[in-house]
């Protein structure tokens, strides 16, 4: 087992206020990993201490096997903060340029390189152009190409996706797809889809403590749960006529207004058709609905891990 | 050492005095103190050109040269008449004026050493890639090369014009005098971007830290003056803590203090840089 990254009793204080609690988790390579919380929860915090951006009050972390300050990572870890800015007045493409420079790469190479980065988030043609005269989305999507530079093995993202068109964010999740067998991603993020969609493990942030990390997959038990939007508020008679079906072991219901029926049944080699049964019964009863997952949806049970 | 060596990477701080310099160049901060000191040092060598120095190197009229050393003696804490005497009258006046505005344009050029990176944030793309030392002393080194070049330019400009107007001045003598002065200049500024390097370091932009940086200079000097009233060797020990300190002696054209000033503006260096590296080595970003 190789771990990128390595944790122990890490904490944060600002000016006396303790927003990390001992926080300790270790991330193995190719496991891609979200972190996710409430606001407030200690996301950004922790993925600064990551970054080196912030020191911790107490604690130790590993990135790599090397402190976040060491030299030897230039060019093995990138990150994507939330809030960073472009320098003002200078071309873009001079600017990750010379990001590719510090990492290493000759002046012609830094210059291709960025043409490469910028290819990725369809800025190529925003070369010439400086932060200033750029939208927000586009100046997300330059920093998202800065990350991208070299062939780091672990990438740290904020907030990938936030801000993004949905043409662009499915492009950006598309590129972390395929890059995911030659890095290993953490990403942080409010949009559990993404978290969903790219990461196999998730930490589960709250108050400032690391309350879980567990994979999705055992999370949202895709083989023995199905979830579903309805067209109506569940209520007890709705949950009442799905709990008669025979395999069903529990039926719960979302908070009101989420219109969400999660129907858990016991696993057998006929999973198959005691779904078709469960669907047959909303039918008759005629219990309409949207959408329909196998499993339960990530939002959902990080809300209830959540409170 | 192999620490610092692995800490201290040349290349990367190449790569980011380059960034620097474009920065100045294209920035909008940047472009702002070229304007300004442009048109200072247009309108100034202009009124030079009309042999105003020379005026002053003819000591005929007792009147004048006893307001004019008054004046002079308050300013810039030396005696001029050596300086016009023995030396070319304009390259001297250009000296004297480059002196005493410094503080005023190096608060202004060095501001934005990493009070810009830290109130953007864009130190966060660069700290994966380089070390804070790195960024720390590129920056540091930056500043003294858009100071200095801006300055080598002027007084090249100066040398030029002392070469055509001080009709006594042999080349060679104006050749080894712009020398001469181009090093104090940067004896003297350096102590300047060493503050500004810890006052930049202390905030989030470089307005603030102009404004930082002018405002510690000014009560240290008031404080300074108010002492030495009272208390003689206090204001000293106070004036010792102003990167001014260096003026009197670069101001003596003497070698001996030429030296001595390059080693005091080294120990201010080490001094205010030692600091701004300790805030700026601390500070969370």
């Amino acid at each position: 087992m190789s771990l990128v990254i390595h944790t122990t009793g890490l904490s944060k204080s600002f000016s006396g206020k303790q927003v990390l609690k001992d926080v300790s988790f270790q991330v193995e390579k190719g496991v891609t990993t979200g972190l996710v919380g409430h606001n407030g929860a200690g996301k950004t915090t922790l993925f600064s201490l990551l970054s080196g951006f912030l020191k911790p009050t107490e604690g130790s972390v590993e990135v790599l096997g090397c402190s976040p300050a060491d030299p030897i990572l230039s060019n093995r870890f990138s990150v994507l903060p939330q809030d960073a800015g472009f320098v003002h007045g200078i071309k873009v493409g001079n600017q990750l340029a010379r990001l590719a420079e510090l990492q290493g790469f000759s002046s012609k190479e830094a210059k291709r390189e960025a043409v490469r980065v910028l290819e990725i988030v369809n800025l190529k043609g925003e070369w010439g152009q400086t932060p200033d005269n750029l939208s927000h989305g586009m100046r997300k999507r330059i920093a998202i190409a800065q990350s991208f530079i070299g062939e780091p093995e672990l990438i740290l993202l904020d907030e990938p996706t936030a801000g993004l068109d949905p043409e662009s964010a499915k492009n950006i999740r598309n590129y972390i797809r395929d890059k995911q067998r030659q890095a290993t991603f953490v990403i942080s993020s409010h949009n559990m889809e993404d978290i969903e969609d790219l990461c196999q493990d998730i930490l589960l942030l709250k108050a400032g403590q690391l309350t879980h990390q567990e994979s999705i997959a055992n999370l949202t038990a895709r083989t023995t749960v199905l979830t579903f939007k309805m067209e109506q508020e569940v209520n007890d008679e709705i949950k009442q006529i799905i709990s008669q079906i025979s395999s069903v072991t529990k039926v719960e219901s979302g908070k009101t207004g989420e219109r969400r029926l999660t129907v858990f049944f016991s696993s057998s080699e006929k999973d198959a058709l005691i779904e078709i049964e469960i669907l047959k019964c909303l039918a008759t009863s005629n219990l309409k609905y949207r959408e329909m997952i196998k499993g339960e949806r990530l939002a959902d049970k990080v809300l209830e891990m959540s409170v | 050492m192999s620490l610092l060596s692995r800490s201290l990477r040349a290349r990367q701080i190449l790569v980011l005095i380059k960034q620097d310099i474009a920065r100045a160049l294209q920035g909008s901060h940047g472009q702002l103190f070229f304007i300004f000191f442009g048109i200072f040092w247009f309108w100034i060598l202009w009124k030079f050109s009309g042999g105003v120095a020379n005026s002053l190197s003819d000591q005929n009229s007792v009147e004048e040269v006893w307001l004019i050393n008054l004046v002079f003696s308050w300013f810039f804490e030396s005696d001029p008449k050596v300086l016009f005497s023995d030396h070319p009258a304009t390259l001297s006046l250009y000296y004297l004026f480059a002196i005493t505005t410094m503080p005023m344009f190096v608060l202004v050029a060095a501001s934005n050493q990493t009070a810009g990176d830290i109130g953007s944030q864009y130190l966060r793309f660069l700290i994966p890639r380089c070390t804070r030392i790195e960024v720390f002393v590129a920056r540091f080194v930056g500043a003294t090369v858009i100071v200095s070049a801006s300055y080598f330019v002027i007084t090249l400009a100066a040398a030029v014009m002392s070469f055509m107007i001080d009709n006594n001045a042999p080349l060679i003598q104006v050749v080894t005098y712009t020398l001469q002065i181009t090093l104090s200049i940067l004896a003297y500024s350096l102590p300047f971007i060493a503050m500004m390097a810890l006052c930049s370091a202390c905030v989030g932009s470089a307005g603030l830290s102009a404004l930082a940086g002018g405002s510690v200079y000014s009560i240290v000097a008031v404080i300074a003056s108010f002492s030495s009233l009272r208390w003689p060797e206090v204001g000293e020990l106070i004036n010792y803590l102003l990167p001014s300190m260096t003026k009197s002696m670069l101001l003596s054209l003497n070698l001996a203090d030429l030296v001595q000033a390059c080693f005091v503006a080294l120990a201010f260096v080490v001094l205010y840089g030692g600091a701004g590296w300790l805030v700026f080595s601390r500070r969370d970003i």
